[in-house]
C-alpha cells in the first residue's frame, strides 16, 4: 500500500468514519479529518513545511456553511489550492454531485485521480479507486461515468436521418445504397448501411427494421 | 357687334405673345407653382383663383424678404394678368406700377425684358379701360426697350389695334406698314402673316380695296406655315371683306371655310364665331334675329360677369381678411400643439421608461428567483441528501438490517438528489452546449435511449442567459419526470430555429396519460411564461408524451 499518510475533508462524521476506516484497512498509518476546507488546507502546508507531507487526499465538493467564514468554501477550491504546491498529490473526489460537466472538470483540469459518487456502494467504490490509483489508473463510479466517456453528441445525423426516411418509404437495403450512390452520399456500401441500421436499431431500442421504423415514427422524427 | 370682334383678335393675339415668355420662366418650377400659373392666366373658378393669387402673394412677399427681385418681379407680373383676367384692372393697375418700380432695383438681364412686358400688360390694360392715349405712350414707351425687328414689330402690333380702338385708321394703317418694311424678308412669317392680317382687317374697315391683297397675301403665308388659327382669322376676315364687298357667294365660302377650321380646331369660340357670320350671310330673317338677340344676351351676360368678378374680388379680400385670422388661430393651435406634443413625448419617455424599469425589475426578479433556487437546491444537496446518505451509510454498517428499508431509503437519497438536481443552475462561464448534452446524457441508461435532432446546430449566443438557464432546467425537469413516470425506452428532443425563435420538440414514448405528477407541469409552464415563451403538453394513453416549447 501506498498510502501511508491521508487527509480527509469532509464534514459529515459518519462518513469520515467509514472512509478512515477503510482506508486504514487498506493500510494507511496515518488519518487526518479535517471538517472544513480551511482547515485541510492549513494542515495540507503544515505537513508540507514539516516535510512529511500526505500520500493522498479525499475530499467531498460541497461543504456546509456555518458562522465560520472560511476562504476556500468548496472540494475545488480546496483542490486548485493544493495542486499549486503538489502536482503529485493523489487526489479522490468523494461526493454526491453528478453533473458530468463538473465532474469532467475535476478531471480535466485538477487532474484529480478518482471520483467516488456517493450512494450505497460508495464504499466498494472507494477501495476500487484506491485499487486504481496504485496501479496509475484513474477511477469513476458507474453512475457518473458518463462524464468521462467520449463526449459525442446525441445527435441524430443527417445521414441517419435520410437513411430513416428512405427505409420508411420502403427501400431495400439495396435501393437505399443505390439512391445514396445516386446523390453522392457516402458510405453508401451495403455493409455500411447494415452497420448503421444496427447502430440505429440499438439507438432506438428496436428489434428490427420495421420496429425501428416505427419508433422513430413514434417519436415524430420521421 | 364690333366689340365681340376686337374682344376676338385680343384673345387671338394674347395668345400669342403673352404666354410663351412666362412659360419660359416656369419651367423650373414646381408642379403647385406651374398649377397656380395656368389658373391666373385662364381663372375659372374662385377658390382656386383666390388660392393662386395667395400662392404668388406669399411668394412675391418672401422673394421680396430676400431681395429676390427677378422672382418678385414675375409674381407680381403673375398677380397683375390674374387681376387682368378677372376684370380687376384697377388692382392690376397697382401692381403694374409696383412692378415697375422694382425693375430698378432688379439687375438681372431679364430686367428689360421684364419692363417691355409690364409695358405691354399695361397697355393693353389701358386700353380695356378705354385710356387709349395712355395705353399708347406706354408702347411707346416699351418701344424703347425692343432689341429685336420681331420685338418692335409686336408692339407696333399692339399699337396698331389701339389706334384702330380709337378709330384712328389711318395711323394704325401707317404703324402696320411700318412694322411690315421692318420686318426682315425671310424671317418671320409668323409675324408678317399676322401684321398683313390686321392690316387688311384695318384697310377693311376704311373700305380700302388693297384690303383683299394684304388679306390674301397672309392666307397664303398662313397656308404655308399650317397655322390654324391664322388661317381662322384670315378666313373671318375675308369672309368680313366679301360680305362689306356684298360678294355673298365668296363670304359663304370664306365663312364655310372658317367653320370647317374651327370644327378642326374643336373650339366652340371659334365655331360661334363663324356660324355668326353664316347667319348675318343668311337671307333667313329669324336666325339673323336670333343672332342678335343671342350677341346682346352676350354682352349682358359678360357685363353680369364683370361685376361677378368685381365680386369675387370683394369676397376675395374678405377671405384674405379670414385667411389672416386663420393664420393667427393657427399659429395659436401650433403652440398648443407643441405644448401637447411636449406632454406628449414626456408621456411617451415616462412610458418607456416604466416599461424599461418593468422588464429590469422582472429580471432582477427572475434572477433572484434562480439564485433563490440555487441556493435551495444547495441546501437539499448538502443537508437533506447527504443527511439521508449519512443515515444510509450507517444503517448500512449495522447488522439485520432488513433490505427493503435501506432500498426505500436509498430512494429517497435519490429523490432528494433529483429535486436538488432540478434547480440547480447552469455552471457558470462553461459551454452551454456542452453542459446540456452532458445533462441530456446523465439520464442515459441502459434502458432509456435519448436522442436529439439539431442540438448542435443550435446558435446559443442568440438567447440571453435567462433564457439558456430556462431551457436548461425545464428539460431537466422533462428528463427527469420522463425517467420517473413515463416507462419510455427513448425520448427524441428536437431543435429547431424559425424566425429567431427557438422551437424544442419533446417526444418520447412511453405510456403518456398524466405523466407529469404533482406541480412538474405548473413549474415548467411558470418557467417558461416568465421568458415569454410557450410551452404545450399533450398526453394520450399508450401514444406516448409530447412537449412543444417555443422560446
Amino acid at each position: 500500500m501506498m498510502f501511508k499518510k491521508v487527509l480527509i475533508a469532509e464534514d459529515l462524521g459518519w462518513n469520515t468514519r467509514n472512509i478512515e476506516e477503510e482506508v486504514k484497512r487498506l493500510g494507511a498509518q496515518e488519518v487526518v479529518i479535517s471538517e472544513y476546507c480551511d482547515d485541510a488546507y492549513l494542515k495540507f502546508l503544515r505537513a508540507m513545511n514539516d516535510g512529511d507531507p500526505f500520500d493522498l487526499l479525499i475530499s467531498d465538493l460541497s461543504f456546509k456553511e456555518d458562522h465560520r467564514t472560511q476562504k476556500l468554501k468548496s472540494g475545488d477550491e480546496l483542490i486548485t489550492a493544493v495542486r499549486k504546491y503538489q502536482k503529485d498529490l493523489n487526489i479522490i473526489v468523494f461526493s454526491m454531485e453528478e453533473r458530468l460537466q463538473r465532474i469532467r472538470f475535476l478531471f480535466e483540469d485538477l487532474n484529480i485521480n478518482a471520483y467516488v459518487f456517493k450512494s450505497r456502494q460508495s464504499l466498494k467504490h472507494l477501495s476500487a479507486a484506491l485499487d486504481a490509483i496504485t496501479n496509475d489508473k484513474p477511477y469513476i463510479s458507474h453512475q457518473v461515468a458518463k462524464a468521462l466517456e467520449k463526449r459525442h453528441s446525441l445527435d441524430i445525423e443527417d445521414y441517419d436521418f435520410v437513411l430513416l426516411k428512405k427505409l420508411s418509404i420502403g427501400l431495400s437495403n439495396k435501393e437505399v445504397s443505390d439512391y445514396f450512390k445516386e446523390h453522392d452520399i457516402s458510405p453508401n456500401g451495403i455493409s455500411s448501411i447494415e452497420k448503421r441500421i444496427n447502430r440505429l436499431r440499438i439507438q432506438f431500442k428496436a428489434n428490427n427494421a420495421v420496429h425501428l421504423i416505427s419508433n422513430a415514427k413514434d417519436l415524430g422524427l420521421i | 357687334m364690333k366689340n365681340t370682334h376686337l374682344s376676338f383678335l385680343f384673345l387671338v393675339f394674347s395668345v400669342f405673345i403673352q404666354c410663351p415668355i412666362i412659360a419660359q420662366q416656369t419651367t423650373d418650377k414646381d408642379n403647385t407653382a406651374t398649377r397656380y400659373y395656368k389658373i391666373l392666366l385662364n381663372p375659372t373658378n374662385p377658390t382656386t383663383y383666390n388660392e393662386a393669387i395667395r400662392y404668388y402673394r406669399d411668394a412675391y412677399q418672401k422673394n421680396l424678404k430676400q431681395k429676390n427681385y427677378s422672382r418678385a418681379l414675375y409674381d407680381l407680373e403673375l398677380l397683375a394678368i390674374g387681376k387682368f383676367n378677372i376684370g380687376a384692372y384697377n388692382d392690376s393697375e397697382i401692381l403694374l406700377v409696383e412692378a415697375l418700380k422694382l425693375t430698378k432695383k432688379d439687375t438681372s438681364q431679364a430686367k428689360i425684358a421684364t419692363r417691355k412686358r409690364i409695358f405691354y400688360q399695361l397697355s393693353l390694360l389701358y386700353k380695356n379701360l378705354k385710356a387709349y392715349d395712355k395705353s399708347l405712350a406706354l408702347q411707346q414707351r416699351s418701344l424703347a426697350y425692343a432689341e429685336t425687328e420681331t420685338d418692335s414689330a409686336q408692339i407696333m402690333i399692339n399699337i396698331s389695334n389701339i389706334l384702330r380702338e380709337q378709330q384712328a385708321y389711318t395711323p394704325a394703317t401707317d404703324t402696320l406698314k411700318y412694322a411690315l418694311r421692318q420686318l426682315k424678308k425671310e424671317q418671320s412669317d409668323y409675324l408678317k402673316a399676322y401684321i398683313l392680317d390686321n392690316l387688311g382687317y384695318t384697310e377693311l374697315l376704311t373700305n380700302n380695296d388693297s384690303s383683299l391683297v394684304h388679306l390674301q397675301e397672309s392666307l397664303w403665308l398662313r397656308r404655308k406655315l399650317n397655322d390654324p388659327h391664322g388661317l381662322f382669322s384670315n378666313y373671318r376676315h375675308l369672309a368680313l371683306y366679301h360680305e362689306q364687298a356684298d360678294n355673298l357667294d365668296s363670304a359663304t365660302f370664306y365663312a364655310s371655310q372658317a367653320l370647317d377650321l374651327a370644327y378642326q380646331i374643336e373650339d366652340p369660340e371659334y365655331e360661334h364665331e363663324a356660324l355668326g357670320i353664316l347667319i348675318n350671310l343668311n337671307s333667313d330673317t329669324l336666325a339673323q334675329r336670333f343672332k342678335v338677340l343671342g350677341d346682346s344676351i352676350n354682352a349682358i351676360k359678360q357685363a353680369n360677369r364683370n361685376t361677378y368678378a368685381a365680386m369675387e374680388y370683394d369676397v376675395e379680400q374678405e377671405q384674405q381678411k379670414t385667411h389672416v385670422a386663420k393664420l393667427e388661430s393657427e399659429r395659436q393651435k401650433r403652440i398648443n400643439t407643441v405644448y401637447l406634443s411636449g406632454i406628449g413625448l414626456l408621456i411617451a419617455i415616462g412610458g418607456g421608461c416604466f416599461i424599461w424599469m418593468q422588464q429590469r425589475k422582472k429580471t432582477r426578479l427572475l434572477k433572484t428567483i434562480r439564485q433563490t433556487e440555487a441556493s435551495i437546491s444547495k441546501k437539499v444537496h448538502d443537508g437533506l441528501a447527504n443527511d439521508t446518505f449519512q443515515v444510509l451509510s450507517e444503517l448500512q454498517n449495522l447488522n439485520n438490517v432488513p433490505e427493503h428499508i435501506l432500498d426505500r431509503l436509498d430512494k429517497i437519497y435519490i429523490e432528494t438528489r433529483n429535486i436538488s438536481k432540478d434547480h440547480s443552475p447552469l455552471i457558470e462561464g462553461a459551454n452551454f452546449k456542452d453542459q446540456l448534452t452532458s445533462r441530456l446524457n446523465s439520464y442515459k441508461t441502459d434502458q432509456l435511449s435519448i436522442l436529439t435532432r439539431n442540438l448542435d446546430q443550435v446558435d446559443w449566443a442568440m438567447f440571453s442567459q435567462l433564457k439558456k438557464d430556462t431551457i436548461y432546467m425545464v428539460l431537466g425537469e422533462l428528463l427527469t419526470n420522463a425517467k420517473k413516470h413515463s416507462e419510455a425506452g427513448l425520448i427524441l428532443l428536437s431543435f429547431e430555429t424559425r424566425s429567431k425563435k427557438l422551437h424544442i420538440n419533446y417526444s418520447d414514448n412511453g405510456i403518456g396519460g398524466p405523466v407529469i405528477k404533482g406541480n412538474g407541469m405548473q413549474n415548467m409552464e411558470f418557467r417558461i411564461r416568465a421568458i415569454k415563451g410557450t410551452i404545450n403538453f399533450e398526453s394520450e394513453s399508450n401514444k406516448g408524451f409530447k412537449v412543444q416549447i417555443v422560446i
